[in-house]
């Protein structure tokens, strides 16, 4: 199978896997990087949303060979050191999370929209397709507003 | 808006509906109340009561399985539309009342009020005078 080299959280890292493998299972399988998570697998629920080159993708459907030379960050590339992300330290203040288990994937799109637009209205946050199904949501919106007024 | 009891807790659930565009209304504001007996993690406790408000919406607004010929139709998020953000309202409240005793339980106690509530809210002249009998009303 061929290699594939891209910069993973700030480092470098080669995986060797066939093109068509989804990111997701090279991120999780073959690097032990497990942030992004499982939902659908047809880039629908979002929970394995990712960044490449500071833009949101859903590593599920994206193949691994589409990343090779590229930057991907997953959740554990977002703190600085011990200092968390804004938008992660706006989702402990608000206790978002409940089961946990799509809080990445929408950390990760948080991210992505005040790099977007500065001060994120209602219908840009009604614009996010991530699925919680513990109903999370309102916590969400409370946590962007609250990132994006100390970004 | 609705109220329900169950493991010896109890919880109100008044909502604002938008329901200009009939087929596609939507919750703008909800308030909650809760008397859950003692609450012995009232942050989670209210955490708990919102994802109920979520079910609620999405049990009478979207969310639906089609059982045909002994098969679930809908294959993943794509049409099994459990709400997403844009479905939630950007105004809610939860009030949890003063312990007043032996703790109640609040697995899914949030659920039928809310339920309820955007049923009601939707249905009974005060936004649409219909009277809707099957749930969810997109299908």
């Amino acid at each position: 199978m061929p290699n594939y080299t891209f910069t993973l959280n700030g480092s470098s890292v080669t995986v060797d896997a066939p093109a068509d493998l989804p990111l997701l299972w090279a991120l999780r399988d073959k690097l032990g990087v497990t942030g992004p998570k499982y939902g659908c697998g047809v880039g629908v629920c979002r929970a394995c949303t990712s960044h490449l080159d500071g833009a949101e993708i859903q590593p599920c459907v994206t193949d691994v060979s589409a990343v090779a030379g590229r930057a991907v960050t997953t959740i554990e590339g977002l703190a600085d050191g011990d200092t968390l992300h804004p938008v992660q330290q706006a989702w402990v203040d608000m206790d978002v999370p409940q089961c946990g288990y799509c809080q990445p994937g929408q950390i990760m799109t948080a991210v992505a929209l005040p790099a977007r637009t500065a001060n994120p209205t209602d219908a840009d946050i009604d614009a996010i397709e991530n699925v919680c199904r513990c109903g999370t949501y309102f916590r969400i919106r409370e946590a962007i507003k609250q990132a994006a007024a100390q970004m | 808006m609705a109220y329900h009891e169950e493991y010896k807790s109890a919880n109100a659930c008044l909502v604002e509906i938008d329901a200009t565009d009939r087929q596609n209304p939507r919750v703008l504001k909800a308030v909650i109340v809760a008397d859950p007996g003692l609450a012995i993690n009232p942050r989670g406790l209210e955490a708990q009561l919102i994802g109920g408000l979520t079910d609620g919406i999405s049990t009478i607004l979207t969310a639906g399985l089609h059982v045909d010929n002994g098969a679930i139709r809908e294959g993943s998020f794509t049409d099994f539309t459990y709400a997403r953000q844009r479905n939630t309202p950007p105004i809610v409240e939860v009030h949890i009342l003063p312990s007043t005793g032996e703790p109640g339980g609040a697995g899914e106690l949030g659920v039928p009020a809310a339920a309820a509530a955007v049923a009601n809210a939707y249905a009974y002249a005060r936004a649409t005078n219909t009277t809707p009998t099957r749930f969810p009303l997109n299908f």
